[in-house]
């Protein structure tokens, strides 16, 4: 088989089972792989009923077709599982190497189901997987677990493991994979910790075949080409997406003081510059990526070294502005510890910021808290925040569970300064001042997920000419504008969805702009030996949007559920250029629902289901 | 490494990689063959498939019987293995032409291998004479 490997390997916890299976090939034509795959297999196991904490919660690693190949940013694998976050369907993808070892050990998924009766791990080497006793590493950190499995068995293995967060079952612990990379939101940590599995390790000496090698590697080279020559190509590359934070600043588009305003007067000392001339060693990269995005950044605090990859834009927001913290180191060993007990930044960060205001406005009291005062800016207190939470202590514990579940405790006041959508925590965006991101985090799939859109098309600044030749509104290249934004949002939630099933890094794509729909239907032919057009990845997209939206729609999922907090929509933004900007949401979301063909209420018709394929008549 | 699988195995697997990136703590180096004077593959291979060409060390797919001797004789992990068949650079250049970044280049001097790598090599190579 070109391109994918036709095995996908399935482990019942609960009965110590291990069994090799055929991908169905229905499922890789359909939904290709990665993100799509697991969505699909989610769909076919998981009924509404299952609690994500329950045995019978799916768990579901996937890498696509063009991981483990040539084509630039194709290093990522993708986890689905349901989420503990928001009850609906959960997925979240990580880059680094340990995507293209599965490929390598023979694999397009790895299928988790039950529940092991004592701490394990799984080790699959080339084609073959056994359950082993993780007894020794549980409790330990991703660094440690990392380096003792390594210890044990190869130098060369990967290891995608949860921390002590996802032990604990803190509702948006991530999994960790080469230290530094996390498959983060939506708590699939958490889902791995619920099934005793510490951790998954992969070595594989197999290949990847291609059914026109020579011409797959000229789509290669023209798409490294593309990307090397993109204006931005060399800025990006060096700078990677801390520089969003200059462009945030410039625009007085900056989440600060839980999103109560967009401008941060000390921003200047969370800029990309200040981390690239104070902390920064050197570039990281993914697997075959030549963007290199990754910036290593130490510094040395007391006798030891502090630091490591990151923190990217999304922490230095959530865990800086967001919280009124500019303190720059402060943020780096956050960034380290969180990667160590396995947390998502963006989660962590928005529930603090949520305690912070609460507490300024007293909901929160030195009662609830156990003595501690969260205040704006206090790194130590986050520090020492972030540790409890990881282990469930004290106050932690309430935070574990995330803002939307923690605010139900302290009533009205404190769900209005919960800022999540569908019970996951907002993204560093600033949406008031980007309209179409906006949209994207109220209706994406697994909560407010600034990544199942990406429409960074409305801040590039574009001519509006392409604007209205794309999505039929010059005003559309205006962040500030709703026009043309239900078709911008679908456009790239479509092609998004394709990229995080083949899996191709959306950066690749969605940050210059000068790779094409075309050019991944070109690489796909050439690779797998099937026949791919635009209009035909186009629909894949579009099945997979529509299946994981029946998902939500049968978990109950609405149009009421499609909403951003209400600070965005009601409350305007008090100073700069964006003052007294407010998301104008509903005719967005009208649009969108009729570009879809769903209907007014957010609910994918039974015709939909079956004209994409979803579904059979009557079934 | 995946530019030269595709180029010459007609395949992605860089585990058969004919340059391989080595990851020390102190940081990453390029290994490949160096095309050594007194080369100890061509001394241990049984077949004489592999063999020296205008002062480079050659490989005869036709000859090779794949016993593997040439893999664990080189000291620099330079012989891979595929398709039950030994595979070593033939300085075809295709590394060189795809690196994103240019850095690859071949070269007679000496200063380039003066690195921490080559030296923790010469210790464990001993007193093989080396050179091109």
């Amino acid at each position: 088989m070109y391109g994918w490997t036709g095995k996908t390997l399935f482990i019942d916890l609960s009965k110590g089972k291990v069994v090799l299976q055929e991908s169905s090939r229905e499922n890789l034509r359909l939904y290709l792989g990665g993100r799509g795959i697991g969505s699909r297999i989610l769909y076919e196991t998981t009924n509404p009923d299952v609690d994500p904490y329950s045995p019978d919660n799916y768990l579901i690693f996937s890498v696509g077709p063009l991981v483990g190949t040539r084509f630039p940013g194709s290093g990522r694998y993708s986890v689905t599982a349901k989420s503990p976050l928001t009850g609906i369907l959960g997925d979240a993808n990580s880059g680094g190497y340990f995507g293209p070892e599965l490929k390598y050990a023979g694999f397009d998924a790895i299928v988790i189901v039950g529940r092991a009766e004592k701490p394990v791990y799984i080790m699959i080497f080339d084609g073959e997987a056994e359950i082993r006793d993780a007894s020794n590493l549980w409790g330990l950190d991703t660094w440690e677990t990392e380096d003792r499995i390594k210890e044990s068995t190869l130098p060369g293995v990967r290891v995608a493991c949860i921390g002590p967060a996802g032990e604990n079952l803190v509702r948006y612990a991530g999994i960790v994979n080469e230290k530094y990379r996390l498959a983060a939101r939506t708590g699939v940590g958490a889902v791995m910790g619920s099934k005793r599995l510490k951790a998954v390790a992969v070595s594989g000496e197999g290949m990847v075949e291609a059914a026109n090698i020579r011409k797959f590697e000229e789509v290669c080279d023209k798409a490294s080409e593309l990307i090397m020559e993109a204006p931005g190509y060399e800025y990006f590359s060096r700078y990677g997406t801390p520089s969003i934070v200059d462009r945030a600043l410039l625009a007085g588009r900056i989440s600060t003081g839980n999103r109560q305003t967009s401008i941060f007067p000390e921003g200047e000392l969370l800029s990309a510059e200040e981390l690239d001339s104070r902390y920064k060693v050197k570039d990281r990269a993914c697997f075959a990526c030549l963007i290199h995005c990754s910036n290593y950044a130490m510094f040395v605090s007391g006798s030891k070294c502090v630091g490591g990859e990151g923190p990217e834009y999304e922490t230095l927001v959530c865990l800086g502005s967001n919280c009124w913290n500019s303190d720059l180191a402060s943020i780096i060993e956050m960034n380290e510890l969180c990667n160590r007990l396995g947390l998502d930044t963006i989660s962590t960060g928005g529930t603090i910021a949520w305690a912070m205001e609460c507490y300024e406005k007293g909901i929160i009291t030195r009662e609830d808290t156990g003595g501690i005062d969260i205040l704006w800016g206090d790194s130590e207190v986050m520090i020492r925040l972030i540790k409890m939470i990881a282990r469930r202590e004290g106050f932690g514990n309430v935070l574990a569970e995330g803002c939307a579940r923690a605010s139900r405790k302290f009533g009205e006041e404190a769900s209005r300064c919960a800022m999540h959508v569908k019970g996951m925590e907002l993204p560093a965006v600033e949406v008031r001042g980007a309209k179409g991101f906006g949209l994207g985090l109220a209706v994406a799939s697994r909560g407010a997920d600034h990544l199942r859109a990406l429409v960074n098309f409305e801040l590039i600044g574009f001519p509006p000419e392409l604007g209205e030749k794309l999505y039929g509104s010059p005003d559309s290249v205006d962040p500030l504008s709703i026009r043309g934004k239900a078709p911008m949002v679908k456009y790239h939630e479509d092609l998004g969805a394709v990229l995080d099933s083949v899996i191709a890094c959306k950066y690749t794509f969605f940050t210059f702009y000068t790779l094409s729909a075309e050019l991944l239907a070109e690489a796909l032919s050439h690779l797998t030996g099937v026949e791919f057009t635009v209009e035909k990845i186009m629909r894949i997209g579009e099945r997979i949007i529509n299946l994981e939206r029946h998902y939500n729609n049968l978990h109950g999922i609405t149009r009421k559920d499609d909403q951003l907090p209400r600070r965005l929509l009601e409350e305007p933004l008090p100073e700069g250029g964006l003052k007294g900007q407010t998301v104008e949401l509903d005719p967005m979301l009208d649009e969108y629902y009729k570009l879809r063909g769903w209907t007014s209420d957010g609910i994918v018709p039974e015709e939909k289901l079956v004209e994409l394929k979803i579904k059979v008549k009557g079934e | 490494m995946l530019a030269c699988t595709a180029e010459n195995l007609g395949v992605y697997k860089p585990t058969s990689s004919a340059i391989t990136v080595v990851r020390l703590k102190e940081g990453d180096y390029i290994t490949t063959c160096k095309n050594c004077n007194k080369a100890p593959c061509i001394d241990v291979c049984p077949t004489d498939a592999l063999y020296r060409e205008n002062n480079i060390v050659q490989l005869s797919q036709e000859k090779c019987i794949g016993c593997g001797l040439c893999i664990v004789a080189c000291p620099f992990g330079a012989v891979a293995y595929y398709n039950g068949k030994a595979f070593k650079c033939d300085l075809c250049g295709v590394c060189i032409e795809k690196c994103p970044v240019k850095k690859l280049k071949v070269t007679d001097s000496w200063d380039h291998r003066k690195t921490k790598l080559w030296n923790t090599m010469i210790e464990i190579a001993g007193d093989i004479q080396l050179g091109v």
